[in-house]
């Protein structure tokens, strides 16, 4: 078996993109220099109105340091983290360095003297939002690994791995749902969220829109139904799929006991540092799906054993 | 929670869904004011027809067990689905099992009796 190199391809084009994107910001910064106003605005108030100014050389740098280091310091984490985990943050790196490199030097290259310089001026605001996703996406899909194939006959459920005594006619199900508790995310979810709905006040209207996009997104992801059935484990939330397991990429399943921060690193849909796809909404009990040649999933759910003992019970059959 | 029917029992499969409904509900693991998957879900995952869940959740419904709510779905409205529907739950195992190993009612009575005489 060879290892797919994708992953790894993916994270080391994006470390690349960071400084061609700051080189190209620089040049751009240069060839439009005697139509910008020295000093420039560097910094926004709340209301819109510039609050600091840079000489344009520094005011350059700073911008091209900023594009390059912090896509860098994401491409790093990767590095460090599991090698499936690489697809993922190459994605958020490649995005960041588009987004970084596109507002900051976009602010500053259409500024012109005796106009008020805008913190995000549109022509360079949308096609910075469109080529992020664009660039996000292309990187994601790039560094997805393809499973490896499975192929001949699968080796047999581990002896101890608990299963259900029905007989092979019984049609097995299992339902359950993970989600998080309202109480305190709604309580987060508030204090991340008052920042957006002061500027949203200070007149930008479009912070609304953000405001309410991520609320929604928060909504719709803060709990996820679990079903275990013939077609193997689905964790999905509002028709959105966070994981599917067919059958036959079923190792076995079990129950094991995470603790969000340290192994997840927070709530949610979760990469961890060791590869584990996880939801995690609460500590203590979850189910534990190894898959063939792929890192585990894990999924808190109530009745964990339960939902294991069916999963086996069904992967046994496939056979 | 744990669904599983058996298309070659005798038993119909809406009792069988219902008896894992009244099952959760008497280990404890479904308490008042928890809801059920949808009908539709329940069907798709155990490749049965929706209108044997949809005859399962209106017998539940019928024993008072859960409130079917436009909108809202099967919301558990007891917290004690009580002896009698216990009892059933039990008793329709029994039979299941009954069928399988070809015991006949009058088999079953005759051990049933004897359990009670010990």
């Amino acid at each position: 078996m060879t290892t797919d190199r994708r992953p790894t391809h993916a994270l080391i084009a994006s470390a690349a993109l960071a400084p061609v994107v700051a080189a190209v910001g620089t040049g751009l910064a240069y060839a439009v220099r005697d139509l910008v106003p020295d000093p420039v605005a560097v910094h926004w108030g709340l209301h819109g109105e510039p609050d600091r100014w840079q000489p344009f050389g520094a005011a350059v740098v700073t911008a091209a340091v900023i594009t390059t280091v912090m896509p860098l310091a994401l491409v790093g984490l990767g590095a460090l983290m599991h090698r499936s985990a690489r697809g993922p943050l190459a994605a958020v790196a490649g995005g960041l360095a588009v987004f970084l490199g596109g507002v900051l030097f976009g602010g500053l290259v259409a500024q012109r003297p005796g106009q008020v310089p805008q913190a995000f001026p549109p022509q360079w605001a949308v096609p910075t939002l469109l080529l992020t996703a664009l660039v996000a996406v292309g990187l994601w899909r790039w560094g997805r690994p393809t499973p490896p194939e499975v192929t001949g006959a699968r080796e047999p459920l581990p002896a101890d791995a608990p299963r259900l005594d029905v007989t092979p006619t019984t049609r097995l199900a299992w339902t359950g749902r993970a989600s998080l508790r309202v109480g305190p995310t709604l309580a987060l979810a508030v204090v991340v969220a008052l920042p957006l709905v002061w500027v949203a006040l200070a007149g930008f209207a479009w912070v609304w829109l953000l405001a309410l996009a991520l609320g929604a997104l928060l909504a719709l992801t803060l709990s996820a139904r679990v079903t275990v059935d013939t077609s193997g484990l689905r964790v999905s939330s509002a028709g959105l799929s966070w994981s599917r397991v067919p059958l036959e990429r079923v190792a076995s399943a079990g129950t094991t006991t995470v603790s969000p921060l340290r192994e997840f690193g927070g709530w949610g849909w979760r990469i961890g540092v060791d590869g584990r796809r996880g939801y995690v909404t609460r500590a203590g009990e979850a189910l534990v799906v190894h898959r063939i040649g792929e890192p585990d999933v894990v999924v808190t759910v109530d009745d964990a054993d339960e939902a294991a003992a069916v999963l086996n019970t069904l992967a046994a059959r496939v056979g | 929670m744990l669904w599983q029917v058996d298309p070659t029992s005798s038993t119909a499969l809406h009792v069988q869904v219902a008896a894992c409904v009244r099952r959760e509900m008497a280990s404890g693991r479904l308490a008042k004011g928890d809801r059920l998957p949808s009908a539709k879900e329940v069907a798709a995952v155990l490749d049965v027809n929706l209108h044997t869940v949809l005859r399962a959740y209106q017998s539940l419904r019928d024993e008072g067990l859960i409130d079917l709510r436009r909108g809202r779905g099967a919301v558990v409205s007891t917290s004690d689905p009580g002896g009698d529907a216990r009892l059933r739950t039990l008793v329709a195992e029994l039979v299941a099992a009954a069928r399988l190993v070809g015991a006949t009612p009058a088999d079953l009575t005759r051990l049933i009796e004897s359990e009670f005489q010990r």
